[in-house]
């Protein structure tokens, strides 16, 4: 028995020696790829990615639509090794700064909560050389041209149609103040789709079918007399409201109740007035590892090919009507219009959701 | 060496509580520049109601789960050890089981049970009788203190146990040889002989629940109800960051404990006056129920049916569902592996694999380690530093997880030079230092056990104080090491609190996949996760039992 203990301890180190480095920032910090006659924009970048030979990307996804994204990317560019990660943006976003601070950026590409904050900190590259080469639309990206808008997350209302029969369905926000929903009622605590939902001046008056600051307050506090619970994710909810455990949904993200309605769950989206759009901002960090990995990425998502991937995957391609998008077609069939958040509105996230919260008595 | 062994110790005990309070008392928060000496996060937090409000939620949460399952781990530890109740033996094996359980599947398990609309103990009276009202409610404080108080069961059934075992029934024979009934007996006799080693069981067990997480973050935090610990949590991981409160409430947290575990321990020199056990041999003696052992026999039954069984089954139920259904024959026609496909078919699931095997491994094999040499310095040696020692091992001990996980997050923010931050290294130094307050007290125990003849006669020989405790101390300490061992892999598999306070996606676990599965609604993947953790902490305890029975044949 006093060979065991060695024996342990030997296995212990070999295992250690084996596990992988922690993660640390690529050694070669490669230079976007310099122009070449003849070579289109999206080949130079290739030819750059694929001596980088790695490509990181931080986003938020369920594992399986990672590995398509991985698939689609690699087939349409062998040779460059697809990197993942995922985490909630408020999680990237933290991590980022941690790293842009300490000059040891790891992400070549990543999506965040406060875009406010990454374009404060000077963050960002320019990506007009992107949008312009692949013709995509200026209304999708930041008029600075270094964000651009990859998916966009409608947020309305969900129900189960053994908790709510379809008869007894809301048709208005309003509807959900009726007494008889309540107890049935599910809010995320992040209040992002009321956040979202609020018209901040910044918008000047540009998107009419958004609340009031003071109207959303109002509301909330109403809302509350329903006796809401507040859940930390949407795909939480979601999967709630598809086993019956809540009747509602007030403020869901389409993709996620779309994936469980897909398996059969008896849940349908509520043909209420407004839906609220949300479109989240990528962008590529200016100290990216890989830098002509980052933006080929960014390329192909901005591509005809890569915009119908990304639509295919994460079924949030742009939801305006007419824009042949699954999304789009999804709001049609039910007659919900969709009212578009903007990025100015990220600029008071951190006020809002404090107040929300307040109201709604969610610690902060 | 001495030296070497209380810098290792105090570097990984003392410094990160030592951070911790720093980053309180800090304008600055950890990975920022500047800052200055402040009070005003002791303010903001103490000078806000609903600190209080917190402080009341803890209080109540961790008084009833403690009364339930003190009221029940003692009363199925006297029926095993004292009474002639049938099914004991069975009682003695499946009443601990659920300890294998992490506490996050432990509380969903629950959450699919006692739902009030898809509950499965609730649909008897919402779907057959009607009732417009479910009977059990998990989401508030009472459905909180339930389901912790049936979780804390085991620990308590195997620590009152011991009590029973090493009380001498004379007394108890004394009494009923003048003609007092079963229940006076118990009352008069036994109950005041066990209490204080009850109480401090309950010391013990209370002052765990402070730092209690899974069952308060899975039931109480969707409806606005927060303790201690997942006030911390929130601060620390929903943004924006709050570290100053974190900072604060966890200070103010540790003191708590740090009294809590003084308390303890004063109540253990007590207990020794209790003693009964002598070196004369002594055979329990049980008492005659009478009709009522069937009572008895039917708890038994209850308990494994309702607390082990059917909360186990639920689990393996929603693993093999694409989203979660109740039982019906509908649902079954559903049935599908597809969810352990998925989950084997992640690209990092072999990340995941490698790193909880190296937590597996390391940890516990670390821990044993360093417990033996501070418990040979500890109770071996004359050393002027040894009681210091013997303190600082303990320390962490009064630290509920979710601060030592916040120290070293913080610590290591702090040194980047050191670039374990994000990696399994982190998470591992983590938990050997919470699990080192266990290995050093059961090394301790092993050690003043271990007569110092058979070291003095290889001191005697010429053999230098290394060899000695190489071929001899610790060939006699084999038992008590792998015992420790198996405990320690057990604990360190399950953990969560310590695991999702440090852990990032290159540092991959298996019992943070669970809470992140969860976290996304997959309550398949959750599930069928959650499942293969429990057979793999199965395996585990088989292992050590094996290789124990091998031990003692050998020894």
């Amino acid at each position: 028995m006093s060979r065991l203990l060695p024996l342990l301890t030997v296995l212990a180190f070999v295992l250690a020696a084996c596990s992988q480095p922690s993660s640390s920032p690529s050694a070669s910090q490669g230079q976007p790829a310099a122009s070449s006659a003849g070579q289109s924009l999206e080949q130079r970048l290739y030819e750059g990615a694929k001596k980088e030979g790695k490509f990181v990307w931080w986003y938020t996804s369920p594992a399986e639509e990672f590995q398509k994204f991985v698939t689609a990317f690699t087939t349409a560019y062998p040779g460059i090794q697809f990197e993942y990660t995922d985490a909630n943006v408020g999680v990237h976003q933290e991590r980022f700064m941690l790293e842009l601070q300490a000059k040891k950026v790891s992400v070549d590409s990543l999506s965040v909560q406060d875009f406010l904050t990454i374009r404060s900190a000077g963050a960002a590259a320019d990506l007009t050389e992107l949008i312009e080469d692949t013709r995509f639309s200026p209304s999708l990206a930041t008029q600075d041209k270094i964000g651009v808008y990859l998916t966009h997350t409608v947020d309305g209302i969900a129900y189960n149609k053994n908790v709510v029969p379809e008869a007894d369905a809301p048709k208005t926000w309003d509807d959900l103040l009726d007494p008889k929903y309540k107890g049935k009622i599910a809010i995320e605590d992040r209040t992002t789709a009321f956040i979202r939902f609020t018209d901040v001046p910044e918008y000047q008056g540009s998107r009419p079918g958004l609340w009031s600051e003071d109207k959303v307050v109002d509301y909330l506090g109403k809302l509350k007399q329903q006796s809401p619970r507040f859940m930390n994710s949407n795909t939480t909810m979601a999967a709630s409201l598809a086993a019956g455990e809540i009747g509602i949904i007030a403020g869901v993200h389409m993709q996620s109740f779309r994936r469980l309605q897909d398996r059969g769950a008896p849940v349908e989206w509520a043909r209420i007035d407004t839906n609220i759009v949300d479109s989240s901002t990528h962008f590529i960090p200016k100290d990216a590892p890989h830098p002509n990995a980052a933006r080929l990425f960014i390329w192909w998502s901005l591509s005809k090919d890569g915009q119908k991937a990304w639509d295919d995957i994460r079924g949030q391609g742009d939801p305006t009507p007419g824009a042949g998008t699954t999304q789009a077609a999804y709001l049609e069939k039910h007659g919900v219009k969709p009212v578009f958040s903007g990025f100015e509105n990220e600029m008071h996230f951190n006020r809002l959701q404090k107040k929300y919260r307040d109201v709604l008595g969610i610690p902060s | 060496m001495l030296g070497a062994v209380v810098a290792l110790v105090a570097y990984l005990t003392v410094v990160p509580l030592a951070v911790m309070v720093w980053f309180s008392l800090r304008t600055n928060g950890p990975g920022e520049a500047g800052g200055t000496f402040t009070l005003q996060k002791y303010a903001d937090a103490y000078l806000n109601p609903t600190t209080y409000l917190l402080f009341g939620n803890t209080a109540i949460f961790v008084a009833g789960s403690t009364l339930l399952g003190m009221t029940l781990g003692i009363g199925f530890a006297w029926l095993v050890e004292r009474t002639n109740v049938p099914f004991r033996n069975f009682a003695y094996v499946v009443v601990p089981l659920t300890a294998a359980t992490p506490g996050v599947l432990f509380a969903i398990s629950w959450i699919l049970l006692l739902s009030p609309r898809i509950g499965l103990y609730n649909i008897p009276f919402t779907g057959w009788l009607r009732w417009e009202t479910a009977p059990f409610q998990p989401y508030n404080l009472v459905g909180m203190i339930v389901v912790e108080g049936i979780r804390i069961i085991p620990t308590v059934f195997l620590m009152v146990i011991g009590l029973f075992r090493s009380m001498d029934p004379a007394l108890e024979e004394a009494a009923s040889a003048t003609g007092a009934g079963t229940l006076k007996t118990l009352q008069k006799v036994t109950m005041p002989m066990l209490l204080p080693g009850t109480l401090a069981v309950l010391v013990y067990i209370s002052t765990g629940l402070m730092g209690a997480f899974e069952i308060p973050a899975l039931l109480g935090m969707s409806e606005g109800i927060y303790v201690f610990s997942t006030r911390i949590w929130v601060a620390t991981h929903k943004m924006p960051r709050d570290y100053g409160l974190a900072g604060s409430l966890s200070t103010i947290f540790a003191l708590l404990a740090i009294v809590g575990i003084i308390a303890y321990h004063r109540i253990l020199r007590i207990q020794q006056r209790f003693a009964t056990v002598t070196g004369k041999g002594f055979r329990p003696r049980r008492l005659d129920l009478g009709r009522f052992r069937y009572l008895g026999a039917a708890a038994i039954i209850v308990y494994f049916l309702f607390v082990v069984l059917i909360p186990a089954l639920i689990l393996v139920w929603a693993s093999l569902q694409p989203f979660y259904q109740v039982p019906s024959a509908q649902s079954l026609a559903q049935v599908s592996l597809d969810a352990y496909w998925r989950l084997f078919s992640m690209p990092w699931i072999t990340d995941a694999l490698r790193n909880t095997m190296i937590l597996l491994l390391v940890v516990p094999t670390g821990v044993m380690v360093l417990s033996a040499i501070v418990s040979w310095i500890v109770v071996r040696t004359r050393a002027p530093g040894r009681k210091l020692l013997d303190s600082l091992v303990f320390l962490p001990h009064t630290m509920p997880s979710i601060i030592i996980g916040l120290s070293f997050l913080w610590l290591y923010l702090m040194l980047d030079f050191i670039p374990i931050y994000g990696t399994i290294w982190i998470i591992t130094l983590a938990m050997m230092t919470s699990y080192l307050a266990f290995g050093t007290r059961t090394t301790n125990g092993a050690m003043y056990q271990l007569h110092q003849e058979l070291e003095e006669a290889g001191s005697v020989t010429g053999a230098s104080w290394f060899t000695v405790f190489r071929k001899i101390t610790i060939p006699l300490l084999i038992p008590t090491l792998v015992g420790g061992w198996v405990w320690v892999a057990i604990h360190a598999v399950r953990d969560l609190t310590i695991a999702l306070m440090l852990a990032s996606p290159q540092s991959r676990i298996i019992s943070v996949l669970i809470w992140n599965f969860w976290e996304t609604g997959d309550i398949g993947m959750t599930a069928a996760t959650g499942v293969l953790l429990i057979i793999f902490i199965a395996l585990i305890l088989l292992v050590g039992r094996l290789v124990s029975v091998r031990v003692f044949k050998e020894t």
